[in-house]
């Protein structure tokens, strides 16, 4: 990796009682990214994020900040010394100060914190909001606010915990790009917590994915999405539909005829994962299905397909193409394919 | 920096955790020494305390808190819902006018019932020329339950006004719209929800009664408090006065657990409330009976008082009563109040701030114990505090200092309801926003969390200073040797029938009283306000 590592969580755990919040997640970060922390609530990811904010004590396992270790079983940074920014959930505006004050509250002694402020309120384009008070302002402003104090004191680590959650869906979308934009601006490295799979993929330079507690893969998108590391991890990439296959070396056969693998080489049965997406419709080459229905669903149509075999398969392509129900359609998968279960040639070796 | 661990969030620097265990261990310590005081002549005193009047007591005190608990509901309940949920005409000055009683303190209360209506009072002399020479008697219990009924309503008030604007309208929305009608979804969905408030309530008012001293003292009703003060003024052995303060506390301390749970479940209610608008159902014509209905309460609580106590007043101008010096007694009641609820706020300020802003098991036990003093009768607090200073701290005994320390346990708890409230509204996480910004925990306490808790400590101090104001037996029992307090002189001159001359400082109280109602009224903070 070029970059150098800024943050690394290894084997956390987190208990509440008898509960494992956290239950063994490790991931690493290197410096200047934002990764996107993604799973169903109640998986542990907010409680993941406050123990590396300090504000929850690890019952085992280690965070390491700048190669300093900041939390484990029996040694704990407080959380003012950490230099880890949080922007919650619920935004925790100081009511009693200004916006002005806010964002000028974390700013160290020695700095100009009248010119950062300036300057960061000019990056979100939030000027002359300076002397109001938060209850002043909208939901999307008081979100940017949250952010910007976080920014102010220029932290190590940036949380972020489900920050466009309380948010309009029509703002959401030009928030979110707005919000990252600014982290880039600042070269922070930041962690987002999202149970919004588009979030996670648009906006992040890395993808964790994480499910009861722990970590099942952590990558970029582009390798969440078209090599999961495994079938739990696979639907949180997208949408999923399986089909049985045979593995050898590079290639996998399907009924959708032979592909090359997504993953490493491998050799036996496996199921096969066929995003509908993948699926495309081709002249003459390919395998013969049939329509059996299909549904607009605005800027894509969903089709429901037959092989000659009599397996059914979901197919999702762009508006523009339309079949009639009973069109008899050739068909092709378009993307290297992962599989599941077979036996991995590297191990072997 | 020591710190105590929570388990989740925060934690709690020193600076809370140890003035806010200091301030209850501190509260408690006089009681624990009634309780040694009680039985350090053995049992013997206590069979014969117990065989003799314990009984009687129970009694009287159950049924006087009986029947002024169900008065209280039966006014308060219409009352509330008429000012919350419709269209009556100045919704809002009526609900400052029924709540402008409790600037009058109950032996004031009494004093003008037997005033109006006892032998020799108002009534009688307007009928004297008609031949009516005897009324039916006033002392005893339909006095003190008229003069209690009148001051306590009030607080029922309070507590089911928050509950019906608390109320989640749409739960009754839902039953309109699975087809009942108005008097079905009143009756299956708003009344069901009432029912912890009517609880809450009916046993603020009964905890009311048990420690009312002045009231039953001046309309003549055997109570706990009054039999105390006797046993305790009249004998040289204060056994028997120290036992019936301990069975006192010990039936307060009951009722009081029944409260917390009617509290909690209450609580456990009305989170996560939308705060919509209700809405309001027309009157129509029914709103003259509703107007004629708060008129009569207004009337017997607050017109008719003030009207009695300004009747002496001329009357004794005109017959040249010499009332007492007023200017003294003034300025140390204003003292003692103003200084003894700055003085209770700051030490409730920690332990409300470890309730509301950490948590934890150490934060809630303190909480929950500091609450306790909540149910003790004045007169059982002043009474430990007079053993203890006795036995321990002759030097603070009959000092200012004393009193102020009785202030203090009698009111943390009215100072933590009130400084709670709007720390409760704030997000826990901006304590933790502080810190992730780099600031130390000292730091963050005086940036952040100290001016969340400056609305509440302005309602509280109000509020202390109103039932300092007011308190007579701890006033009465631990005031200096000729130290001249305003419920003093009331309570003086009533106890000699000279309600020409008690009717001077009495208007006075009230007026003094009325200026922190009127602040609390002002900013909204009424509804904090308990017994």
């Amino acid at each position: 990796m070029s970059k150098p590592e800024a943050l690394r969580v290894q084997d956390l755990e987190v208990r509440f009682g008898e509960v494992r919040a956290v239950a063994g997640a490790s991931l690493s970060l290197p410096g200047g990214e934002v990764l996107a922390l993604l799973g169903p609530s109640g998986c542990g990811k907010t409680t993941l994020l406050r123990t590396i904010a300090g504000f929850e004590r690890a019952a085992s396992g280690e965070v390491w900040l700048d190669r300093e270790l900041i939390e484990s079983r029996s040694r704990t940074m407080a959380p003012h010394r950490r230099s880890v920014g949080l922007v919650f959930q619920d935004y925790a505006l100081f009511p009693h100060k200004t916006v002005a004050q806010n964002i000028a509250y974390g700013v160290p002694r020695g700095v100009d914190s009248k010119a950062r402020v300036r300057e960061l309120l000019a990056l979100a384009g939030l000027e002359g909001l300076e002397g109001r008070y938060p209850h002043q302002l909208s939901g999307g402003q008081q979100q940017r606010v949250a952010v910007l104090r976080s920014l102010a004191p220029r932290p190590r680590l940036l949380l972020l915990d489900e920050p466009f959650s309380n948010l309009d869906p029509a703002l959401r979308a030009e928030l979110r790009d707005e919000v990252v934009k600014l982290l880039r601006a600042e070269g922070v490295t930041a962690i987002l917590v999202t149970h919004d799979r588009s979030d996670a993929l648009t906006v992040a330079d890395r993808v964790a994915v994480m499910q009861r507690g722990r970590i099942l893969q952590c990558d970029t998108p582009d390798g969440l999405y078209f090599r999961p590391s495994s079938e739990a991890a696979a639907q949180f990439g997208g949408e999923v539909q399986y089909v049985p296959g045979l593995a050898k070396h590079d290639m996998v056969q399907t009924a959708l005829g032979l592909a090359p693998l997504a993953g490493p080489e491998c050799e036996g049965v496996c199921r096969v994962l066929i995003r509908p997406e993948w699926i495309v419709p081709c002249q003459g080459a390919g395998e013969a299905a049939t329509v059996v229905s299909s549904r607009l669903e605005g800027h894509q149509v969903r089709y429901q397909l037959r092989l000659t075999d009599g397996r059914e398969l979901t197919m999702l392509t762009a508006s523009g193409l339309r079949f009639t129900d009973g069109m008899p359609i050739n068909i092709r998968v378009h993307v290297p394919l992962p599989v599941f279960g077979a036996v991995s040639e590297t191990i072997h070796s | 920096m020591a710190v105590l661990q929570s388990r989740r969030g925060l934690q709690a620097p020193v600076v809370l955790w140890l003035p806010g265990l200091l301030v209850v261990a501190a509260t408690l310590l006089p009681l624990w020494y009634l309780a040694r005081r009680a039985t350090e002549h053995g049992w013997a005193p206590w069979k014969e305390t117990l065989t003799t009047s314990a009984g009687e007591l129970l009694l009287n005190s159950l049924k006087l808190s009986g029947v002024v608990g169900l008065v209280c509901v039966a006014v308060a309940l219409p009352a509330a819902w008429l000012t919350v949920r419709t269209d009556l005409p100045w919704r809002r000055a009526w609900a400052v006018l029924l709540a402008l009683p409790l600037a009058i303190p109950s032996y004031v209360m009494a004093l003008t019932v037997v005033a109006a209506l006892g032998p020799r009072g108002m009534l009688q002399g307007w009928l004297e020329p008609f031949g009516v020479d005897r009324l039916p008697e006033i002392y005893g219990f339909w006095g003190a339950a008229l003069t209690l009924s009148a001051v306590s309503f009030p607080y029922v008030l309070l507590v089911l006004r928050a509950a019906l604007r608390t109320l989640d309208p749409s739960e009754e929305e839902a039953a309109r719209s699975l087809g009942a009608g108005p008097f079905r979804a009143f009756a299956t969905v708003v009344a069901p929800a009432l029912v912890p408030a009517v609880a809450a309530g009916l046993l603020l008012v009964v905890l009311y009664v048990l420690s009312d001293f002045g009231a039953v003292s001046i309309v003549r009703y055997n109570t706990f408090t009054r039999v105390i003060f006797v046993r305790y003024s009249s004998s040289f052995d204060r056994t028997a006065a120290a036992i019936l303060g301990v069975v006192l506390a010990a039936l307060a301390l009951t009722l009081l657990a029944g409260e917390l749970f009617a509290r909690n479940r209450f609580a456990s209610r009305s989170q996560a409330r939308r705060q919509a608008p209700a809405r309001t159902v027309t009157l129509g014509r029914w709103r003259w009976p509703a107007i004629g209905f708060l008129s009569l309460v207004s009337l017997m609580s607050l017109v008719l008082p003030l009207a009695v106590l300004t009747y002496w007043l001329v009357k004794g101008i005109n017959a040249g009563t010499a009332f007492p010096e007023m200017w003294e007694p003034v300025r140390h009641s204003v003292t003692l109040a103003a200084s003894g609820s700055v003085v209770t706020v700051v030490l409730a300020l920690p332990i409300a701030i470890l309730a509301t802003r950490f948590g934890g098991p150490l934060a809630r036990g303190l909480e929950q114990l500091a609450f306790a003093s909540h149910a003790l009768p004045g007169l059982v607090v002043a009474l430990a505090l007079v053993f203890f200073g006795i036995a321990y701290a002759t030097e603070l005994y009959q000092t200012i200092w004393m009193l102020l320390a009785a202030y203090v346990i009698l009111f943390l708890p009215n100072a933590l309801g009130a400084l709670r409230a709007p720390l409760m509204r704030q997000s826990r996480h901006v304590e933790e926003a502080a810190a992730g910004l780099g600031r130390r925990p000292l730091t963050v306490l005086a940036t952040i969390t100290l001016p969340l808790a400056r609305p509440g400590a302005v309602a509280a101090l109000a509020l202390v200073f109103l039932t300092i104001m007011k308190e007579l037996p701890a006033t009465l029992l631990l005031s200096p040797p000729g130290y001249r307090t305003l419920p003093g002189v009331v309570w003086g001159a009533s106890t000699d029938a000279l309600y020409g001359s008690a009717a001077l400082p009495a208007l006075v109280l009230v007026g003094v009283a009325a200026i922190p109602i009127a602040l609390l009224v002002w900013r909204g903070d009424l509804e904090h306000v308990e017994a």
